[in-house]
């Protein structure tokens, strides 16, 4: 089918027919235009019969095939991977709160007992308050990451010589792990020796920030606002700066206050990212596990548990796998209905 | 009317309080890690304490493994996130360039595994760890940093795979390049501030990790930084200075690693985050 006779002329034309015969050779019709191929076959270098309809068919049949299974032989081992860690454990988790799996119990150790554990949740004070703590303290820990988020980017973006610094300065908690930035104000909030207990005495105020409810609340959410801000911080900088600066000169010439500016024209602008950063922030305060659990165990009286700990305790302290999951599943719900939430926040915008 | 060096003079002075409130618990850290345990106890505590000693440092390294958690926590982090990594350069690879019904599907799988919180799976994962034998053992937590790592890590490979062109690829190709080429030869090098951005954000999920540590591990050589500090907190008497400086230890490395790579993660996150 091929001749491997050929008379090179420039370069450009020999790499351009070398290539369209090693495709050829491979198979690679969809690499090979047919003008190429014409060409060749016009100069003598090949010899094809049916020209058309052979290049088309093979042309179609390598392509799809090839680039399918290439396609899907990459996403494996992600997907391997997800599956196994990911998506079995949901499952199981599902599976296990139908069951009473309690290790103290093991003689009843994975029976059937339908939806017992949500009963016994949903009935459950501690149950319904740790499900309204949750929600206050992810309330809380976003609005005000974002606030304070918004006021350093929107401080950042104006600066131009000492930016640097203070990037790097407001960004640091970032890099701090949750636990280590927990255990540090541990100390700092400690009643009666840590420096920021004596700040607030100062100001007349007794407290001590882990045995009293409202407090420790207070506290828990501190950290958590202090370890989440910079990634709003750094998200909001970002978005910021694809803002152009015509804008807001035209606004200034328009007669345009400050805060005028800043409603009309940047919080508008950044709506696709604070929509992004709110939900991240939002879930990741959630899921939050290790500030409150080192901070407060949960606090005094529960007063601090909310759902992940709450599950966490009865799962490795008590060691009700059963009741715990059925937690999970609430969890899960919680999370389903926000991604959903999500989507279709991200469905409706128009990002202009 | 305020001219501009008054305007950055007091943009720079509203911006003090925040720069304090995220340093100061850093410069805490630092400063009471040397701190005497007599000025400890002061009252009233000061900003700039009076003695300085290396006694909480000598006590760190005696009285626990701290060099021992240091390389556990140094070694799963890598290892999970060089596996991480590499799995999600081709799935990003896999999402960004196959688009059909099925890849569209799984990318918006990963993307909500974000948003699932890690508690939900740890009991199914740990029962099954422990039908395997690996609880106490390095690969129940390597598995368990991958699970948040990967879909994370893939969505983020796919939306930077997304801002080089295709038309990139299909020129390399025209040239006789296979897929893979395209990918390490073209799309790799044209954008490492992604690829660094990953791998940073990644090494930061897993190194300051707590639950999945705690839950797996439960010998004392075998625990991670994050995990050990808390066996400071099981005496009767809180030795805060030991305390802090075992913060210290567990803080440095991703100080580091951040530092180097803060341009990139700027650029990174801008890119990432604004193209959905």
């Amino acid at each position: 089918m091929y001749l491997w006779r050929w008379k090179p002329q420039r370069v450009a034309d020999i790499t351009a027919e070398v290539t369209c015969l090693k495709h050829m050779v491979q198979g690679n019709f969809n690499l090979v235009t047919k003008g190429k191929v014409l060409e060749l076959v016009k100069r003598g270098h090949i010899k094809l019969n049916k020209l058309n309809a052979k290049l088309k068919v093979v042309r179609n049949n390598n392509l799809q095939k090839r680039r399918r299974y290439l396609g899907i032989f990459f996403l494996v081992p992600a997907l391997v991977i997800s599956l196994l860690v990911i998506g079995y454990p949901l499952l199981q988790m599902l599976n296990l709160s139908f069951r009473e799996y309690n290790l103290m119990r093991p003689t009843t150790l994975g029976k059937f007992i339908g939806i017992t554990n949500f009963v016994r949740a949903f009935t459950n004070y501690k149950f319904r308050n740790s499900l309204g703590t949750t929600l206050i303290f992810t309330f809380l820990v976003t609005i005000l990451g974002y606030i304070i988020g918004l006021f350093s980017a929107l401080l950042l973006n104006s600066l131009k010589k000492v930016k640097g610094f203070f990037t790097v300065s407001i960004c640091l908690p970032w890099a701090i792990p949750g636990a280590i930035a927990a255990y540090i104000f541990l100390q700092l909030f400690q009643s009666p020796g840590g420096i920021i207990t004596y700040w607030i005495s100062i100001i007349g105020l007794d407290v001590s920030w882990i045995t009293q409810k409202l407090p420790s609340l207070f506290l828990v959410v501190i950290v958590a606002t202090w370890k989440s801000y910079p990634f709003v911080t750094m998200g909001l900088l970002a978005g910021l700066q694809t803002i152009p600066n015509e804008i807001y000169e035209a606004a200034s010439i328009d007669g345009a206050s400050n805060f005028r500016k800043l409603f009309s024209i940047t919080l508008p602008a950044l709506k696709p990212i604070t929509t992004v950063l709110l939900i991240l922030n939002g879930t990741w305060a959630f899921k939050n596990f290790e500030i409150i659990w080192i901070l407060t165990g949960g606090g005094p009286a529960r007063f601090t548990q909310t759902l992940g700990i709450d599950l966490y305790n009865k799962a490795f302290v008590n060691f009700n796998f059963g009741y715990a999951s059925s937690i999970g599943v609430i969890m899960l719900i919680i999370s389903l209905f926000i991604i959903f939430l999500y989507m279709r926040l991200m469905m409706k915008e128009s990002f202009y | 009317m305020i001219n501009k060096k008054q305007r950055l003079l007091i943009n720079i002075i509203v911006l003090l309080p925040f720069a304090f409130f995220a340093l100061f618990p850093i410069y805490s850290m630092l400063v009471l890690s040397f701190s005497s345990e007599k000025s400890l106890m002061a009252y009233p505590p000061k900003i700039i304490p009076g003695e300085y000693t290396l006694n909480a440092w000598r006590n760190v390294f005696t009285t626990r493994p701290v060099v021992k958690w240091l390389t556990n926590s140094i070694i799963l982090t890598s290892l999970s996130t060089l596996i991480s990594i590499v799995v999600a350069i081709f799935a990003g690879y896999s999402l960004s360039r196959y688009k059909n019904q099925f890849s569209i599907g799984i990318g918006y799988f990963f993307f909500a595994t974000r948003m699932v919180p890690s508690t939900l799976i740890i009991i199914p994962l740990y029962i099954l760890f422990q039908k395997w034998g690996i609880i106490n053992k390095y690969p129940s937590v390597i598995l368990a940093y991958i699970s948040f790592q990967v879909p994370f890590a893939s969505w983020m490979m796919k939306s930077f795979f997304d801002s080089i062109p295709t038309s990139l690829d299909e020129q390399a190709m025209v040239d006789g390049c296979t897929e893979i080429g395209a990918l390490f030869r073209i799309i790799l090098p044209l954008c490492p501030a992604g690829i660094m951005a990953c791998i940073l954000a990644a090494s930061v999920l897993a190194w300051g990790d707590y639950m999945f540590a705690r839950t797996f591990l439960s010998q004392n050589e075998l625990l991670t930084i994050t995990v050990g500090i808390k066996t400071f907190f099981q005496e009767y008497r809180f030795h805060w200075s030991e305390i802090m400086a075992s913060c210290l230890l567990g803080t440095v490395p991703l100080i580091f690693l951040f530092l180097l790579f803060q341009k990139s993660l700027v650029k990174g996150l801008a890119s990432g985050a604004v193209k959905q």
